[in-house]
């Protein structure tokens, strides 16, 4: 099925060369155990004999199905995710999308209940700050400081330099 | 009589799907991926070892936990020693080749949880890792070099569909690598002077910084998309090793001190990769391949061993 006749011939020799011996104790590892390398030998042997009948039960059984289906998940994470990804925002998961985008933390200041303020070193608070890591994930960052430090009342976010400052009163 | 459609699409269709058969069923030589196995198995080895400082840091209360997949079981703080320690034992059973199969499937296991465990411990290198370390397991990378193969417990070949699938790993993580560069920010240069070393660009003249930046995304982006391509060209494959060196190491240079580590780790496992592109694989059509003795598949036109 699907090989030009007198190929298998061609590709599969019938007739195992003495090279089998020497390849069976060369996998061996060096090792001197004669008969496990003539045990190789002769099943590597019996593989070559019957090449015609061995392709014809592979083809025929569920191992090469089996095969072809690792084959396309697999493309299917190489390929079609990451295209997928590519329409979307940037930088995502598993889309092989190193140094894409670069996320630049806010500026966090918090203002406690005896009126001080004091800017917040968000490195702190994470456990990697990835450059890559998701924009998103800085919206949960005021709900953070203010349940781990009952004494802050408010937080102030500025997103990009200059930009507008947001507070976030905690309740 | 003249040739119908049927007469030419036949026989190239049966063509085809030999190539696919021989790929799907053929051997090759374990000896390069048990090389590579050595290689990722220390690799994954040094990275549990990162691992465990991130791990710890990420369980101080003071962290902020930003789950990634809701229902995963979540990690306690004294459990963090024993899963570094199955990370590192699995990583180190699969560099000996010992109980290799069950050695990768723990460790991909292993690094897949901490993977999703957090938006923190997500990082693309893991999860090339863990893609490496499954078709490893596949390849049979256990065939040679290992304790696996001393005891014969080990099939002596190595399965060519794995190596072709870890062909194709390295040009898609290149290829998408460069193709989600192509933004408009990226390409002004900001996104890579953001990740660039401050003290590094800083230490260059005012007038040289942005040329600098902008040669280093532009550079970055057409050497990673002639990697995807040139290294399955036997003509362009030398010059592609070079160049993906080169760019690993330019980028372990430029990147923080911080950052080094992890880019390194990530450097080593794709040059490491680059063994699969050396590997002679069955796909060509049957005269261009012979079947040695020891039943694997070697080009015609290389010297008979």
């Amino acid at each position: 099925m699907g090989v030009a006749p007198g190929s298998e011939s061609r590709v599969l020799p019938r007739a195992a060369p003495p090279r089998v011996e020497r390849h069976a104790a060369l996998l061996c590892g060096g090792c001197s155990d004669g008969r496990r390398a003539e045990r190789e030998s002769r099943a590597l042997r019996l593989q070559s004999s019957g090449s015609s009948s061995f392709l014809a039960r592979v083809r025929s059984s569920s191992a090469l199905l089996a095969r072809a289906t690792v084959v396309v998940a697999f493309l299917t994470l190489q390929v079609v995710v990451p295209t997928l990804l590519l329409f979307g925002a940037r930088p995502a998961r598993f889309g092989w999308q190193m140094f894409a985008a670069h996320t630049r933390a806010p500026v966090y200041v918090v203002e406690r209940t005896d009126g001080s303020r004091a800017v917040i070193d968000v490195d702190d608070y994470f456990a990697m700050r990835r450059g890559d890591l998701d924009p998103a994930v800085f919206a949960r960052f005021p709900a953070h400081l203010c349940a781990l430090e009952p004494s802050i009342v408010t937080v102030y976010e500025q997103r990009i330099p200059q930009g507008a400052i947001e507070a976030h009163a905690c309740r | 009589m003249p040739l119908t459609r049927a007469d030419t699409v036949a026989p190239r269709a049966a063509a085809a799907r030999a190539v696919v058969e021989r790929l799907l069923s053929g051997g090759v030589d374990p000896r390069p991926l048990a090389v590579l196995r050595l290689v990722i198995g220390g690799t994954a080895f040094v990275r549990a070892l990162v691992e465990y400082g991130i791990l710890e840091r990420l369980l101080r209360p003071t962290t902020i936990r930003l789950s990634y997949v809701s229902w995963l079981p979540q990690l306690a703080p004294p459990a963090i020693p024993w899963l570094v320690v199955l990370w590192a034992a699995a990583a180190l059973l699969f560099a000996c080749g010992w109980w290799t199969r069950t050695a990768g499937v723990v460790l991909a296991a292993t690094v897949l949880y901490v993977l999703l465990l957090d938006e923190q411990t997500y990082s693309n290198h893991l999860y090339l890792l863990v893609l490496i370390v499954l078709l490893l397991v596949l390849a049979n990378a256990g065939a040679a070099f290992s304790v696996d193969a001393r005891r014969g417990a080990a099939p002596p070949r190595a399965e060519a569909y794995a190596v072709w699938l870890l062909r194709t790993q390295v040009s898609a993580t290149y290829a998408f690598a460069a193709l989600a560069k192509l933004n408009a920010v990226y390409l002004s240069g900001a996104t890579l002077a953001g990740y660039m070393s401050a003290d590094l660009l800083a230490a260059l003249p005012a007038a040289t910084r942005l040329p600098f930046v902008l040669a280093c995304s532009w550079g970055t982006i057409a050497v990673e998309m002639g990697l995807a391509a040139a290294l399955w060209s036997a003509r362009w494959r030398r010059i592609a090793v070079a160049a993906g060196v080169a760019l690993h190491f330019g980028m372990v240079a430029l990147l923080p001190p911080g950052t080094r580590v992890q880019l390194a780790i990530f450097a080593i496992e794709m040059v490491a990769l680059y063994v699969a592109f050396f590997v002679p694989l069955p796909s060509l059509p049957a005269s261009a391949y012979a079947v040695d003795g020891d039943g694997l598949y070697t080009p015609t036109s290389w010297p008979r061993r």
